[in-house]
């Protein structure tokens, strides 16, 4: 036989195919597939709250971090007055009198 | 079809699981593999089916789910290999790779067995939109105009697309008869 006949019983073995039909049992496995995955989700609204949750956690931190500071800072000037009205802030000077 | 006048999902299934495993099967060319992904496409009908808007028909719709799935399964089967070779050349056993058994459809007539099998080993070269039309065309059996609708092309280009598939797997099958070599 020819090569080129050859390819063309090849070239045409498909023809009058029969559709392939799935395991009976596929159905049942795609719901299956279907409950597990919803079973996963989780709603809009319960991811919102905790997204917001978080936000406001951070918010609070920030601000409260800013206040120590602030008080911090604060308190800070507080000694140098009072280091300074007794002299006691160190200005590199050494008197020996 | 409006999305209001959709079947229910067992209805989908039923009128469209032959269609769907047949397509599948015809780009994997091993039922346990058809299977697993005619499982996903249904499982995203079923998850994107409230969201159909009607633009297509039905029918092209869950085609084009199942043929990007399958390509999808093709990608990541072919990446599975790449690294299962590089991982060999560090295994001090050696991994013996060894070629896929011949692929027999269920569907195809018992003489034309061999003939086919080689067929389908020769489609599995094919550059991907070339094996998707050849597959719709001559494993589904669809017209040109609805394998144009599921890729989203014109007609002409599936025409195109069609002859450069046929004009390939003839060129690949005699190399293959000349050498007879194996694949």
């Amino acid at each position: 036989m020819s090569n080129e006949k050859r390819i063309d019983e090849v070239m045409s073995s498909l023809e009058g195919i029969r559709k392939a039909e799935p395991n009976p049992f596929l159905y049942t496995r795609i719901m299956n597939k279907v409950e597990a995955a919803q079973s996963e989700y989780t709603p809009a609204r319960i991811v919102w709250l905790a997204a917001a949750s978080f936000a406001l956690l951070v918010l609070l931190n920030l601000t409260a971090i800013r206040s120590l500071s602030s008080k911090e800072s604060a308190s800070n000037s507080d000694f140098k007055s009072v280091a300074s009205s007794y002299n006691l802030m160190n200005d590199n000077s050494i008197n020996y009198n | 079809m409006q999305p209001e006048q959709l079947p229910s999902f067992p209805e989908i299934y039923e009128t469209y699981k032959n269609r769907v495993f047949n397509t599948v099967l015809g780009y994997l060319q091993n039922t346990e593999d058809a299977e697993e992904t005619t499982q996903d496409v249904f499982v995203e009908v079923h998850r994107s089916m409230h969201r159909f808007e009607g633009k297509s028909s039905l029918s092209t719709w869950i085609y084009r789910i199942a043929v990007n799935k399958s390509l999808d399964f093709i990608k990541s089967k072919n990446r599975k290999k790449r690294f299962a070779f590089l991982s060999s050349l560090f295994d001090e056993k050696g991994a013996v790779q060894h070629d896929r058994p011949d692929f027999h459809h269920p569907g195809v007539q018992l003489e034309q067995k061999e003939n086919a099998a080689l067929l389908f080993k020769t489609i599995n070269e094919l550059p991907e939109n070339q094996k998707t039309a050849f597959i719709l065309s001559k494993v589904e059996g669809l017209g040109y105009a609805e394998i144009a609708e599921v890729m989203q092309l014109s007609i002409s280009s599936v025409e195109s697309l069609l002859f450069r598939a046929k004009q390939n797997l003839q060129k690949k099958l005699s190399d293959y008869f000349k050498n007879e070599r194996k694949f």
